[in-house]
């Protein structure tokens, strides 16, 4: 594809991105006038660069846009819902005819009668009389007369004046570049196994004890280090880019679904691996569609239960320690834990004795399991295909972990926990049943010595009273199921599993490692409870665990 | 037409894969064991910087008992086309060498019908030291389970 028609198509779908948040905006508040200077300006833009391609479909969409609102700013018409309805339907038609510019064919026709609906709202309104709805641009902040009297240098020679030097400038604007990913993709990789490498290279010096290869080590150590962090650093993008779609989407699905709901969004500046952000994309947009069709009741219902008839879904973001933690909440219903226990009996995934012995937030977990949905008819907008339990299957393939949290009546809130990285996952090492394992510090929330005689028992139990909380404990050679138990454990590790602590028995703790995490391949395909494999700086595979999984299975037996 | 074959003992008994799916014959190494998998699956090895999983030749063939350890035990690293080229380590008693045959000439594996032979034997070869029975390297590494 032409470099000039790429350029085109990257722009143009940032500007579409633009315009469609602008849009949202004006439609909640009509007298936006920077939405309504947005919109124009992307309209403008847009309808320029396609006349350049001779994609004139799209250029006379645009200028219908651009006419309609500029009328709009100007005061001759009032945004209206008519005229809200006619915008967005405008803007539908043009990322119509540029998805098929994106993919590669020709944009066709406008669809029919558009532009001719959007040249009808450039027309007055009825109610128009000139006022301005828009409120006119507020007086620039009084910009230095550029100096007209003064010298500000010698005379030029032929007299004239010197051009004044303290004319306001332009603010700088923001050097970037853009690259393709998949040459960051691969930036990256390269530098991983330099940081393997770089540990085989420890693991030499230890043996050698050569003082001048320890002190090139320790030195390219550094340099390695800074190399890694800026490189990784490439590949971040802030989690708005994720976010930005939602204002949008959840307005058509209020709309559709007869809903009221507010949108609230924080954190957007929060960065993440780009890979991520991708990957993120369809389980988040999952848990979205799900509290708008089932969380969040109808307005009437709401406000027969005293609530605001309008729900409120938040999306936040924010970094805690090492890894980021995503937010999806709303105050709609909740998650029905009878409902969810019935279905999970029927579903045979829970022994109806084992029933009663489940606390709430296990029940709540089951939401995630395949095979379950509490709504007998998948609806048009969440039996697509995506369940719950893809979401978390999604979420776990990218190191994370997801947990759900309901107060009956009064809403629901998923909390994803990520690595900021895909490319370097730290861990720790621990030896049970005779090997090495690795388990993501992410989940690691602190480790201790274990002493069998401060175990508490009860029938099918045991605890660990850990300054005071009772902590169960799960012996990490019996949760893999290996044959051979090997020696006795004498470190326990804390693992966070959803609201409670688990204490995992191993044998020793063997260190922290950063590793680079390699999948298993296609023959073994995704393995119960193990994330990958990481080759360790003496060349020793490790798998890494996915302890989520395993206590998982464990519930179930 | 003929083909090259890798003939190798597990269990007692020769089997053979065709010598172009065989990367590389190479010794035992220290491997990494892993839950969740099925009784064949040994484990895993670093097989120059990539994640070889290991299988117990003797179980994958589906014998009672697994490859007992001796001086002459190897890993068969093989690689087909359909899993993308990657390679899978099969822990194998001993290697017995190569055969040249042609495919054609092969005894259909009905021959020996009354013995359960693993679904991957495609054909039977009789030779003076008993029968050879050829492998399909597709279908025998179709699923770990298989």
């Amino acid at each position: 594809m032409d470099d000039l028609l790429s350029e085109f198509i990257v722009e143009t779908a940032e500007l579409l991105a633009s315009a469609e948040r602008s849009l949202v905006a004006l439609d909640a508040a009509r007298s936006d006038r920077a939405a309504v200077d947005e919109i124009f300006r992307a309209a403008h833009t847009i309808k320029g660069n396609s006349a350049f391609f001779d994609l004139y479909a799209i250029a006379d969409v645009t200028h219908a846009l651009e006419s309609a609102l500029a009328a709009a700013r100007d005061g001759r018409v009032i945004p209206d819902d008519r005229f809200m309805a006619g915008l967005f339907a405008g803007f539908d038609a043009v990322k119509a005819l540029f998805a098929r510019v994106k993919g590669g064919d020709p944009p066709g026709d406008p669809p029919e009668g558009i532009v001719a609906r959007l040249a009808a709202l450039a027309e007055r309104t009825e109610d128009g009389d000139g006022t301005a709805h828009i409120p006119p641009p507020a007086s620039p902040a009084p910009a230095p007369d550029p100096p007209q009297e003064e010298e500000t240098g010698p005379d030029a020679p032929d007299g004239s004046r010197a051009p004044a030097a303290a004319e306001r400038t332009a603010p700088p604007v923001e050097e970037t570049l853009r690259v393709r990913v998949e040459h960051l993709n691969r930036l990256i990789e390269q530098i991983g196994e330099l940081v393997t490498i770089r540990s085989g290279l420890r693991h030499a010096d230890r043996r050698l004890a050569d003082p001048e290869l320890s002190r090139l080590h320790l030195r390219m150590d550094k340099s390695l280090r800074k190399l890694r962090d800026l490189s990784l650093s490439l590949r971040m993008l802030p989690v708005s880019r994720l976010f930005d779609r939602y204002p949008r989407l959840v307005r058509d699905l209020a709309v559709k679904t007869g809903k009221k709901v507010r949108l609230a969004v924080a954190g957007g500046e929060t960065e993440l691996d780009r890979n991520i952000i991708e990957e993120l994309a369809d389980p988040l947009l999952h848990l979205v569609r799900n509290s708008v069709d089932h969380g969040i009741e109808p307005p009437e219902l709401r406000e027969l239960s005293g609530k605001d008839p309008t729900g409120t879904l938040s999306l936040s973001a924010r970094h805690v320690e090492n890894h980021v933690v995503i937010e999806v909440r709303d105050d709609g219903s909740g998650i029905d834990r009878e409902a969810v226990l019935r279905k999970a009996v029927e579903a045979g995934l829970v022994d109806r004795q084992a029933a009663g012995t489940l606390s709430l937030d296990d029940v709540i977990q089951l939401i995630f399991e395949p095979g379950l949905s509490t709504r007998d008819r998948a609806t048009e907008l969440s039996g697509r295909g995506v369940g719950m339990d893809v979401v978390r299957s999604r979420v776990e393939s990218l190191h994370g972990t997801i947990h759900a949290q309901s107060v009956p009546g009064e809403g629901a809130r998923f909390e994803l926990r990520l690595p900021l990285t895909l490319a370097i996952l730290q861990v720790l090492l621990v030896r049970s049943a005779g090997g090495l394992f690795g388990l993501p510090l992410l989940s690691v929330e602190e480790t201790a010595r274990f002493n069998p005689a401060l175990v508490e028992r009860e029938p099918g139990l045991e605890f660990l009273n850990l300054r005071g909380e009772a902590v169960r404990i799960a012996p990490l050679d019996a949760l893999l199921g290996h044959p051979d138990p090997g020696a006795a454990p004498r470190h326990a590790v804390m693992i966070r599993h959803g609201e409670r602590r688990v204490a995992l028995t191993v044998e020793r703790l063997a260190g922290k490692a950063e590793v680079v995490l390699k999948p298993l391949g296609p023959w073994l395909g995704r393995v119960p409870g193990v994330m990958g494999a990481a080759a360790l700086g003496d060349g020793s595979l490790v798998p890494v665990l996915e302890i989520g999984a395993l206590l998982r299975e464990r519930l179930h037996d | 037409m003929t083909e090259r074959r890798l003939v190798f003992l597990v269990a007692g008994r020769r089997y053979a894969l065709p010598l172009a799916g065989v990367l590389e014959v190479i010794r035992p190494e220290p491997h990494a064991w892993i839950p969740n998998v099925p009784p064949a699956v040994l484990g895993i090895a670093n097989f120059r910087g990539r994640t070889l999983p290991l299988a117990d030749g003797a179980l994958l063939l589906r014998h009672d008992r697994p490859v007992e350890p001796g001086e002459a035990v190897r890993i068969l690293v093989v690689a087909h086309p359909e899993l993308q080229g990657t390679p899978v380590g099969i822990l194998v008693e001993r290697v017995a060498g190569i055969r040249t045959v042609d495919p054609a000439a092969l005894r259909p594996r009905d021959e020996l019908a009354g013995r359960a032979l693993h679904a991957a034997v495609c054909g039977i070869e009789p030779t003076d030291a008993g029968s050879v029975l050829h492998l399909d390297l597709a279908l025998l590494l179709g699923r770990p389970d298989a």
